[in-house]
């Protein structure tokens, strides 16, 4: 036999010793997180300079609201370092931040580590449930609408598609509490659970889950629409690839063509968009927390925002910033396993 | 031939899209079980809608306009999907051009050949494992069990090729269908795939329409040829009989064309002859062949020619070449 | 300048281009012909509070808890929409474009340091640091329309980064070279001209995320004081849900509206600028 070897893939090294570091796969996987916390860096960094570059501080949001002299405003000043220079204080922010201590919250009177984990469950939940709910909504629509192409059905999705895609978060929501909770009542216009009750266990889940029901629609529909209409045109694209000739030259069934040879190579496009759509919804949680009044990290850095309490926001963009860097990194080793071509560059 | 219908029979056959002028004009030939046949002519001509047409896997809005495909003796260019599908695999099957789009990019190869031996077979998960292991084996691809776990990017064209034949010689089907199998390989593997081919259709007995633009490649392996033009078959016979007495001058001119010395190399440039295939709506009145014919005459533009008998063989032209005129060129 | 002319042709011969171009042209004229309609402007208590739809024909829309004309503040609502968005686009493509061309161009480095840059921007919620940036330095038209366009450049820098790294190994781009053209020449008047379809078919979409953005700042009171936007009254709106309903109603079709003809408009130039995607059924 004289055919070419194999087209070297993953894990197999050339020559020399073979440690953990010469295969390309590790290599990759470490370069990606080194990747990974250049770019937390730039963005504490740069959100820094934002917060501190800005006129005020939290000690004027304070004297605005009470009467402070002129001492206790220096001495607050001092006490939170806020009299140092701007790089003193970066550096200073940046060593503490390395071992995970965001400072202090002078607005909550708390560490901001406490205040940011008291918060953070409730937009966990919220993320979690609009990324797995607009996917799958989404790919179904795009099934649907594939599978129809051409056909009225096809249409119709498509145009559902585009009305979703035009329509902000915060106007979802806010003709959903005008339909469902002012004119039919059926759900809680506010809250994450219902205040004074004293449920326990499922009374409660299915407390917790009609007051976000709301919320996470809000948050989803935007993305079921891209979904939608990426998995479709992708579907469409793979379904005019080579292999499905073949799968269908072999006698396999329509059905299995489409969902086991098509679905899977054209929902590829879908699984990259997912660290975009987190970084979003943790941007859209700011509205829509406000919106539904829900004690998360979106409503907590837009009252940070107002109060000048600098140190809780940058741990809110800390903690938001690094929920998607770890997602993107997810994402990417995931893909490295889904998709065996992936080119570890 | 005797009262058996042939493997496959290809009669009068046109495919064409909506009222457009048709890519493949009333063809007619036969493939009989266990004989190769080589289906030879330029890109374009029709040879490869043809292939996909027998496999009711014709692209887009091309459909079968006129004529029958009979797959031992039943007419299958009617079917739907649905009944056709059985056919595929255990009756019929593809080889095709490029092995590397032809498979399935994330899934194993031993994955894609476990499918047809589950669907078509109803073999358990582990007997269609052994038995794709046993396929890879016939192919004669190196180390075949580790083969099963690995993508098709992580292997040579000439693998590809032969996971391919894998796939379709799966179910042991009657007829199998060869597009290009050797074009988009190197040179050096094209002769073993070749040679593969050849093997497997012996010991299988194998129908074998192989579609080919390298007349080197037919001389090898087929025992008749076809030889189309613009969507017709303009000459029929005995491979030996065509490629050393042509009758028609675009055969001629084929084996005028090829480079001389070597048999499985060049891709058949056709540099004697001028001119290019006309594309389906521009084909002349008459003869398809007469623009780029040298000996071309007034009865070529008015009347297309009939395939008649002519020196042991068929051909479709009003002054049908002499063995003799031709001596100089034909290829030892 | 035919050339774009021919575009904007076929764009309205194409069923989505052409119902977009409709729904922005409608947008427009109501940008322009606001204060010849409403000279008193938006802020004028008109009539009544609280005025229905329907219920006084000198307030087709109704009236908002000031008795404010609604069909004015939507009129004037389109102005800032409009001027935002598309200043906001602008802005995010010339710095999408700078950034992108630098580091396709020159790569190694460079490259390296500016794509971390891009990623940084990606990671940070978008809407977090226009909140923050808004809410720091203070609402107003320029204030908005930076902190939009600061979150938005990435997209349009990787769009050109890789079209210019695919076409800085061109043949022509290599003899600029030997015949020894300044860097920002060949990057600007031979690369750029060739990588501008995909940025115009995205500035649609910039503008209309730009509306959007707008309208959720001025939705949660960080809008500019001194103008109607769209958001301010559906900020007002928000408190008169129960009641007057219609103080949300109008300005949120409004918005989605224009954010559709945007996105059609958007699908259409894909359509036209992209001959690869034209076979869709």
């Amino acid at each position: 036999m004289t055919d070419t070897g194999p087209k070297t893939g993953n894990g197999t090294s050339g020559t020399g010793p073979r440690t953990a570091l010469s295969s390309p796969t590790v290599r990759y996987v470490l370069r990606r997180l080194l990747q990974a916390a250049l770019v937390m860096v730039l963005v504490m960094v740069g959100s820094f300079l934002l917060v501190k570059l800005a006129p005020g501080d939290f000690v004027d949001a304070l004297a605005g609201t009470r009467d402070l002299t002129a001492d206790q405003i220096a001495e607050l000043r001092a006490r939170y370092g806020l009299d140092q220079p701007v790089f003193v204080q970066l550096i200073r922010y940046m060593s503490l931040l390395a071992t995970f201590d965001f400072g202090y919250s002078p607005i909550n009177a708390a560490p901001v580590m406490d205040v940011i984990l008291a918060r953070l469950p409730v937009t966990a939940i919220l993320v979690v449930a609009s990324v797995t709910l607009s996917m799958v909504v989404g790919t179904v629509f795009s099934v649907i609408a594939s599978r129809n192409a051409g056909r009225p059905l096809d249409l119709v999705i498509s145009i559902f598609m585009l009305l979703l895609y035009a329509t902000p978060s915060f106007i979802i929501a806010v003709l959903m509490i005008l339909v469902f909770s002012v004119h039919l009542g059926w759900l809680p216009i506010a809250g994450f659970e219902s205040v004074g009750m004293g449920y326990t266990g499922w009374t409660r889940f299915w407390d917790v889950v009609e007051h976000l029901t709301m919320p996470v629609i809000a948050l989803c529909t935007f993305y079921i629409a891209i979904y939608g209409r990426i998995g479709r045109a992708s579907m469409l694209e793979v379904l005019k690839l080579d292999f499905v000739r073949t799968a269908r030259g072999k006698g396999l069934t329509e059905h299995r063509i489409f969902y086991v040879h098509a679905l899977r190579n054209a929902l590829l496009p879908l699984v990259t968009m997912a660290g975009l759509q987190v970084s979003s919804l943790m941007g859209g949680a700011v509205l829509i927390e406000t919106i539904f009044g829900l004690p998360g990290m979106g409503r907590t850095a837009f009252d940070a925002v107002f109060q000048r309490d600098t140190n809780l926001l940058l741990g809110v963009v800390f903690m938001s910033s690094l929920c998607v860097v770890i997602v993107n990194y997810v994402i990417d080793m995931l893909y490295m396993v889904l998709d065996p071509r992936v080119n570890l560059k | 031939m005797t009262d058996t219908p042939p493997l496959l029979s290809i009669d009068n056959l046109a495919i064409g899209q909506g009222d457009n002028a048709p890519i493949v004009e009333r063809i007619r030939f036969t493939v009989a079980r266990g004989e190769t046949v080589g289906l030879v002519g330029e890109s374009g001509c029709g040879k490869s809608m043809t292939a996909l047409a027998t496999m009711g896997l014709l692209p887009g809005s091309l459909r079968v306009r006129a004529g029958e495909i009979r797959l031992d003796g039943a007419p299958i260019h009617a079917l739907s999907q649905r009944k056709l599908r059985h056919l595929r695999g255990p009756s019929m099957s593809m080889i095709y051009q490029e092995p590397l789009t032809a498979l399935n990019p994330v899934m194993t190869v031993g994955a894609q050949i476990r499918e047809v031996l589950t669907t078509h077979l109803g073999l358990s998960r582990a007997k269609a494992h052994a038995r794709a292991i046993e396929l890879l084996t016939l192919t004669r691809i190196p180390d075949p069990a580790a083969r099963m776990g690995q993508y098709p990017h992580q292997m040579s064209g000439g693998m590809r090729q032969r996971v391919v034949i894998a796939i379709a010689i799966a179910c042991q089907p009657s007829l199998l269908i060869a597009d290009e199998p050797t074009t988009a390989l190197d040179v050096t593997v094209q002769a073993q795939i070749l040679r593969l081919l050849k093997q497997l259709q012996t010991e299988q007995n194998l129908g074998l329409l192989l579609i080919t633009h390298d007349l080197g490649v037919v001389r090898q392996v087929a025992d008749r040829i076809v030889v189309m033009y613009a969507g017709s078959v303009v000459e029929e016979g005995d491979t030996d009989t065509v490629l050393d007495n042509p009758a028609h001058p675009y055969t001629a001119g084929l084996i005028a064309a090829r480079p001389k010395g070597s048999r499985t190399e060049g891709a058949g440039r056709l540099a004697d002859i001028p001119g290019s295939v006309p594309a389906p709506e521009n084909r002349p009145t008459g003869c398809v062949f007469r623009d780029r014919c040298a000996i071309g005459q007034a009865i070529c533009e008015g009347r297309r020619p009939l395939l008649t008998a002519h020196a042991g063989h068929s051909v479709r032209c009003h002054f049908p070449l002499s063995a003799a005129s031709l001596a100089s060129e034909v290829p030892s | 300048m035919t050339r774009s002319f021919e575009t904007l042709r076929r764009l309205a011969h194409h069923p989505s281009g052409f119902v977009g171009l409709m729904l922005i042209a409608l947008v427009l004229g109501m940008a322009v012909s606001a204060n010849l309609l409403f000279p008193d402007g938006p802020w004028a208590m008109a009539g009544p509070p609280r005025l229905a739809p329907g219920s006084d024909p000198r307030f087709p829309l109704g009236t908002d808890t000031f008795g404010r004309d609604l069909l004015s503040a939507i009129f004037y609502g389109s102005r800032v929409s409009l001027m935002v968005g598309v200043s906001a686009a602008l802005v995010s493509i010339a710095l999408g474009i700078l950034v992108g061309a630098v580091a396709g161009y020159f790569g190694g480095w460079v490259d390296d340091a500016l794509m971390r840059l891009t990623d940084a921007f990606q990671t940070v919620p978008n809407f977090l640091l226009s909140i923050a940036i808004v809410g720091i330095i203070g609402a107003s038209l320029s204030t908005i329309t930076f902190a939009i366009a600061i979150v938005a450049w990435p997209m349009i820098a990787r769009l050109v980064r890789a079209d210019v790294l695919r076409l800085r190994t061109y043949d022509f781009v290599q003899s600029c070279k030997i015949i020894g053209m300044s860097d920002m020449r060949i990057i600007f008047q031979q690369i750029l001209p060739n990588c501008m379809a995909p940025v115009i078919v995205t500035t649609s979409v910039l503008v209309a995320n730009a509306i959007i953005v707008e309208a959720s700042l001025a939705f949660l009171g960080l809008g500019d004081p001194n103008v109607m936007s769209w958001g301010t009254i559906l900020n007002a709106g928000r408190q008169e849900l129960r009641g007057a309903s219609w103080i949300t109603i109008s300005p949120a079709i409004a918005l989605v509206l224009t954010v559709l003809s945007l996105n059609l408009i958007g699908d259409a130039l894909n359509d036209v600028l992209n001959p690869r995607l034209k076979e869709r059924t």
